[in-house]
């Protein structure tokens, strides 16, 4: 009941020992929830085949790296690390030019009025919320007429317009917040307007570039609808590679979740370093 | 100033217009695209040119009882899972709250799901539930069940299975914000409640709910939309089995575009879809403009 | 009996930052009491200790007869005004004021009609259905107190109630409280760094530095009978002249550099029997006289040379360079030399204060004997 108002440590009748315990143990009880399927993935891909199928299930173990060797040396036709290397270059590519096209269109939005300046800002925002589903028909065939499927670029472009919604949005936050004095008194130095955006106000909002360029590398490294439509050959990010083994009717769960384990670390590991930012660029700056 | 004036016009057309051209070809266009297939038989992988058939592709829809079934299914997806990651994770945010040491560890571990690609955590769910040697049927006769439990083969386990796996990837988002929010409230209004003489039940209710009353809207909003397109999920854990009863609207469209290669009607729900989504869409974009204003 | 007490109150934060330190104080009943202080001397910890926002490291905290050191703040009934107003961003005027009735459930037309009253009382009946965000800082302080008001608490604490608001605001808007204060008699603490504010509203005020009570008194008791160096220092509105001295030879005179200054009968005794060199003259401006003289011929005065001259409207602040070090001196308007002129420097000795080598005001317990 006390905990309905965040009590300062050293006011009067602040926390007491038993309550302290009781949100401990909550807070780690939902840790470990939250944990539990990680441990479960990062161990199978470490379990011998015998150790996978077991029951009761096997808790201690010896690990033994031979998924990973599998996944990444010695399946037939390509191997995981051709997909990952796909998704690196995809997620790339789509991430820095959307932060950049972002930066500029968010730029003008938050520096120049004109007319309809603010039904072009919630257009662009409201593309958050297309459905990814209901745009699949129609671009996969815009992809098939030019010759784009099975190709990064086709990926690259669309992802890059999936995550401008938001990176406009935060950077139109963080523009407005740069008090316009800096910029005048570089326009009274005899820059001009281009050269003050890319030397003035650009590096003023390093913050938000590093947050949306993070933001996209998620979206771009985890998307799979369209992966699995737009490219799933030669071109085919991690994810269709992972969902390619859910089909096959006997499952090699330790290969499996190898590759699971190196398609999810990596981005988790890089996003921790982004914390500060992280709520404001999950919610378009509603929140901070 | 004039010409200033129309040489900063030129300026902002110019740094907006390549960001527009993206969105327009990828999607303004393929929307009215999905307008026009809908209106056509449109078979994938057939040699014949698509026919105009006008709205008949609507009408069928009515009568598709995999359809109307679908929107029951997405319907009830989305309102459970919501519910579930919204209470939760509310509730958590003021339990991350506490200002005890370790709590900023803690707190950074929980929010670690968000981060996983949801085709991987689909993957993890599938094999935590698997039905033979999965963990969750291990919990369960741990507990004491009887027999193992069919958690994604039985239509009312499934959904609620599914839930649990969106729950678990969504609620620490969900308590993410929320503690963000509640952090974004002054120590001060708190002080002045204590010295007005409210309670701690009437400061949550009068001070502290309405203050995250905006927050509040766009968490809500995000979790139904984002739930109501979640495909990763259904792909990788039940394929909208077992007999339709996690076919969502997401899942229904993509089986009907791309297994069943009927891209017309696959458009014309896709269209049915956009519409929806754009209206509750519309909610959000109001909030954050009544958040701006204020 | 005293409404509050502090005894050897404590505050100690979990950093180590010792806020305040052995604070002993009684403020009687129906008394406007102001504390005074630079910021960070621990002021601030101090209300809201009273107010129970702040644990108490050590010390008992006494209200009416009672020991309210673990008494949450709900149950003390003493309002508070904030220096950033505090008012609730997400209600109306109204709804702020009616908070503390809304709390103790008074019913809805004793809510609306106490209101009322208070946003007539304070002017604000045409703001009441406004939000705070639209309205400015004087009008924000005034629905803060009225939200404070509106409850007739046991006491009334105020942290710097005035400190975001403009000058000619602050002027008008203490007149106010004390006018309130007069017409509630609800004792009253007030938080405040400027001492004209303080003298404007309140009984008596209390000096704090570092954590500790320095002087407790009349405005006039500080300004005449500063118990030590700081608050000298501290009160005057303009700062008071501070120049090496020492005792002369016959005991009879203090020497300021070349210049020696006659001492009153007691004034010697009680520096000769406490008097530790080196030690410091305070004279304020107000005390220092000038005669455009001869170089040369200094009985009690002091030669310097005319560097700075500030008008301040009647009276005008001479600044000179004397071999002792920088003096101002506060003259009529009408007699003022021109910069660069050698002036003599005459002291009002009987006003003058001198600070042992432990900064404590030698002068101040001889003055009081007088």
């Amino acid at each position: 009941m006390s905990t309905i108002v965040p009590d300062k440590k050293n006011a009067v009748g602040a926390a007491t020992g038993a309550r302290n315990l009781a949100i401990y143990l909550a807070a780690c009880l939902f840790v470990g929830f939250g944990l539990f399927p990680l441990y479960m993935m990062i161990t199978t891909s470490l379990k011998t085949d015998q150790q996978t199928f077991a029951w009761p299930p096997v808790w201690l173990f010896t690990p033994r790296f031979q998924s990973y060797y599998n996944a990444l040396f010695v399946f037939g036709g390509r191997s995981a690390d051709h997909y990952l290397f796909n998704s690196l270059v995809v997620t790339l590519s789509s991430s820095a030019l959307a932060v950049f096209l972002g930066a500029m269109a968010a730029y003008g939005l938050a520096r120049f009025r004109f007319r309809g300046n603010r039904d072009v800002a919630f257009y662009i925002l409201s593309t958050r919320f297309a459905p990814p589903v209901g745009f699949i028909v129609p671009i996969y065939l815009m992809v098939q007429r030019s010759g784009l499927l099975d190709t990064q670029i086709a990926l690259i472009v669309v992802y890059t317009s999936m995550n401008l919604s938001f990176v406009t949005w935060i950077l139109r936050g963080f523009f407005l917040e740069i008090p316009i004095e800096i910029e005048e008194a570089a326009l009274v130095d005899g820059y001009t307007r281009w050269q003050i955006f890319l030397r003035v106000a650009l590096p003023l909002v390093r913050p938000g570039l590093a947050a949306t360029a993070i933001l996209s590398a998620i979206f771009s490294w985890n998307e799979f609808l369209f992966a699995s439509i737009l490219a799933p050959g030669d071109a085919a990010t991690i994810p269709v590679y992972l969902a390619g083994f859910s089909a096959s009717m006997n499952i090699d769960w330790g290969e499996y979740m190898a590759v699971g384990t190196m398609a999810v670390l990596p981005i988790m590991i890089f996003t921790l370093a982004l914390q500060r930012h992280l709520v404001r660029g999950l919610t378009f700056g509603a929140v901070r | 100033m004039a010409a200033s004036k129309r040489a900063d016009r030129r300026t902002a057309l110019l740094l907006i217009a390549p960001a527009m051209l993206v969105l327009v070809a990828i999607n303004i266009y393929p929307f009215i695209y999905a307008l026009y297939i809908s209106l056509h038989t449109f078979t994938l992988g057939r040699p014949t040119p698509p026919r105009y058939i006008g709205w008949s592709n609507y009408r069928d829809l009515l009568d598709d009882d995999r359809f109307i079934n679908s929107l029951w299914v997405s319907f009830k997806f989305v309102a459970i899972a919501a519910a579930v990651e919204f209470l939760v994770g509310f509730a958590l945010a003021f339990l991350f709250s506490a200002k005890l040491r370790g709590m900023a560890t803690l707190r950074k571990l929980a929010i670690l799901p968000i981060m996983v690609m949801p085709l991987a955590s689909g993957l993890i769910w599938f094999y935590i539930f698997n039905e033979n040697f999965g963990a969750m049927n291990w919990f369960a006769f741990l507990l004491g069940a009887p027999h193992r439990i069919p958690f994604l083969t039985d239509g009312k386990l499934a959904i609620l299975s599914l839930v649990l796996a969106d729950a678990w990837q969504w609620t620490p988002f969900v308590m993410l914000v929320m503690f963000a929010a509640l952090q974004a409230i002054p120590e001060y209004v708190y002080e002045a409640a204590k010295m007005d003489g409210l309670t701690p039940w009437q400061t949550f209710w009068r001070v502290t709910l309405p203050l995250l009353r905006s927050a509040i809207w766009v968490v809500l909003v995000l979790r139904v939309v984002d739930a109501f397109r979640m495909i990763e999920l259904i792909y990788l854990m039940t394929r909208g089995g077992p007999g339709g009863a996690t076919e969502t609207l997401s899942w229904y469209i993509y089986s009907t575009g791309f297994l069943d290669q009927d891209l017309g009607s696959a458009a014309a729900e896709a269209v049915v879809m956009i519409i929806a989504v754009s209206i509750i869409a519309q909610i959000f974009v109001r909030r954050l403009n009544y958040g701006a204003a204020t | 009996m005293p409404r509050v007490e502090f005894n050897r109150i404590c505050k100690t934060y979990a950093d180590g930052t010792r806020a305040v330190v052995d604070l002993d104080l009684a403020v009687a009943d129906r008394e406007f009491l102001c504390v005074l202080g630079p910021s960070g001397c621990g002021k601030s910890s101090t209300l809201r200790m009273l107010a129970g926002l702040e644990s108490i490291s050590s010390g008992d905290l006494v209200l009416d007869g009672r020991r309210i050191n673990d008494v949450p703040p709900q149950a003390r009934d003493m309002a508070m005004v904030f220096e950033n107003y505090a008012l609730y961003p997400h209600l109306r005027v109204f709804e702020n004021i009616a908070m503390p009735l809304v709390a103790r459930r008074r019913p809805r037309a004793e809510i609306r009609e106490r209101v009322q009253q208070v946003a007539e009382t304070l002017q604000i009946v045409e703001y009441l259905r406004q939000r705070p965000q639209t309205l400015s800082g004087g009008q924000r302080q005034r629905v803060a107190l009225g939200r404070a008001i509106v409850r007739r608490p046991k006491m009334f604490l105020m942290d710097e109630p005035l400190g975001h608001l403009e000058a000619y605001l602050r002027v008008q808007l203490r007149a106010e409280l004390r006018r309130l204060h007069e017409r509630l008699g609800a004792t009253t603490i007030y938080i405040t760094h400027d001492q004209e504010e303080a003298e404007a509203v309140s009984d008596r005020i209390a000096v704090m530095e570092n954590g500790r009570l320095q002087q407790l008194g009349s405005l006039v008791d500080l300004l005449d009978r500063p118990i030590n160096r700081f608050v000298a220092e501290f009160i005057g509105r303009i700062p008071i002249n501070m120049l090496p001295a020492r005792l002369a030879g016959d005991g009879q005179n203090l020497q300021v550099g070349a210049a020696m200054m006659p001492l009153s009968g007691a004034q010697s005794a009680k520096l000769r029997s406490g008097g530790t060199d080196p030690l410091t003259l305070g004279i304020r401006p107000e005390h220092v006289a000038l005669s455009s003289g001869s170089a040369g011929e200094t009985i009690s005065g002091l030669s310097g040379r005319v560097r700075v001259i500030e008008p301040q409207g009647d009276s005008t602040v001479i600044i000179a360079d004397t071999p002792a070090g920088r003096v101002s001196a506060l003259v009529p308007s009408g007699c003022v030399p021109s910069a660069g002129e050698v002036i003599e420097l005459h002291f009002a000795m009987d006003c003058a204060h001198v600070f042992g080598a432990d900064n404590i005001n030698l002068l101040r317990a001889a003055r009081n004997s007088e």
